[in-house]
């Protein structure tokens, strides 16, 4: 009670911080005093004013120098709390986006694993397995592996994609996002009547942890 | 009558009355506060937004000096304000003038009265 009342005061003080740091102790001190004596909070705070008469009492006081000193203090805020800010969302909007390196470079990942694990997945998917396929993927992607999302998705492409025929170009790349490191593997696959790129995302596991196709 | 016209006329004469009750001892605000009550019959009861502006100003003007008390045990931590030579110096001065107003003042309202 009595220190929400001294910090309603304080921050309403026009003042350098460092006096109104003085104020803050100087009134909490004589808050005490009187309690100690066994005078009740309510009547001190009677007796001593609401915080909005009392930081005017004050304010109408201060000399020119402490007003002076609080304007400055206050831009100074301002601009640290801006700074602040634009750092932060600066450090967010790296955090959310996804950066890639070669997979030559990654400590995590090997190429040939990587692109062993999407070729899997395909082959997987084209013989409809999709028990396998939940099993080898996180938590969030076990939704997608049924036959009905999976039809719909492969219908979107083309009504009939035709026998699976091979495998074409490669690509694998490490990628971090939101704190997590992933092997990223974009690869195409040709089919009797269209070819389909896949992109496919592992965790440190190995398992499906993003899955893309056009 | 407008309290207005009350606390004008005392805000005149605080300067002087804290500095006369810092006289002889140091004293914490609100010791200061709960003296100038009593000794004035409740005249002067200064609220601390009213005490410290002053407290602050005459340390600016180097009249006293103010220092933390050590926290004994449980009591709570005091500031306490101590005259300086300075101070005493100027109170002299101060009890002077007042004297010399206080006069003044009684001439013309005695002799408002004769008239």
């Amino acid at each position: 009670m009595s220190k929400k009342y001294i910090h309603q005061i304080g921050k309403r003080l026009k003042c350098s911080s460092k006096r109104r740091k003085e104020i803050e102790k100087e009134l909490s001190s004589d808050f005490m005093s009187e309690l100690e004596n066994g005078v009740k909070e309510q009547e001190i705070i009677q007796r001593m004013g609401t915080p909005a008469e009392l930081a005017e009492e004050f304010n109408n006081t201060f000399s020119k120098e402490e007003q002076k000193k609080y304007k400055k203090e206050k831009w100074i805020k301002r601009i640290s709390a801006i700074v602040v800010g634009l750092v932060f969302f600066a450090g967010i909007l790296y955090w959310f986006l996804p950066k890639s390196k070669p997979i030559e470079e990654s400590k995590l990942f090997q190429k040939e694993e990587a692109k062993k694990q999407a070729e899997r997945v395909i082959e997987l998917l084209n013989e409809e397995d999709y028990k396998t396929l939940r099993e080898c993927s996180i938590k969030k992607m076990k939704q997608y592996f049924d036959k009905e999302t999976m039809d719909e998705l492969k219908a979107l492409i083309s009504e009939e994609w035709g026998e699976f025929q091979d495998f074409g170009s490669v690509y694998v790349a490490e990628t971090k996002q939101m704190g997590k490191t992933f092997a990223s593997v974009q690869i195409n696959a040709s089919y009797e009547n269209v070819t389909v790129t896949y992109v496919l995302a592992f965790d440190e596991e190995m398992k499906i942890a993003g899955f893309w196709m056009r | 009558m407008n309290e207005k016209y009350e606390s004008q006329m005392k805000k005149g004469v605080l300067d002087m009355l804290v500095l006369k009750l810092l006289e002889k001892e140091k004293k914490y605000g609100y010791q200061i506060i709960s003296e100038l009550k009593e000794k004035s019959n409740q005249r002067f009861s200064l609220k601390e937004g009213t005490l410290y502006p002053i407290l602050y100003r005459l340390e600016d003007d180097k009249l006293v000096e103010s220092k933390w008390g050590e926290a004994v045990g449980k009591k709570v931590p005091r500031k306490y304000y101590v005259i300086t030579k300075e101070g005493q110096s100027a109170l002299k001065e101060i009890e002077a003038l007042w004297q010399e107003i206080s006069n003044s003042v009684s001439m013309i309202m005695e002799g408002e009265e004769h008239e």
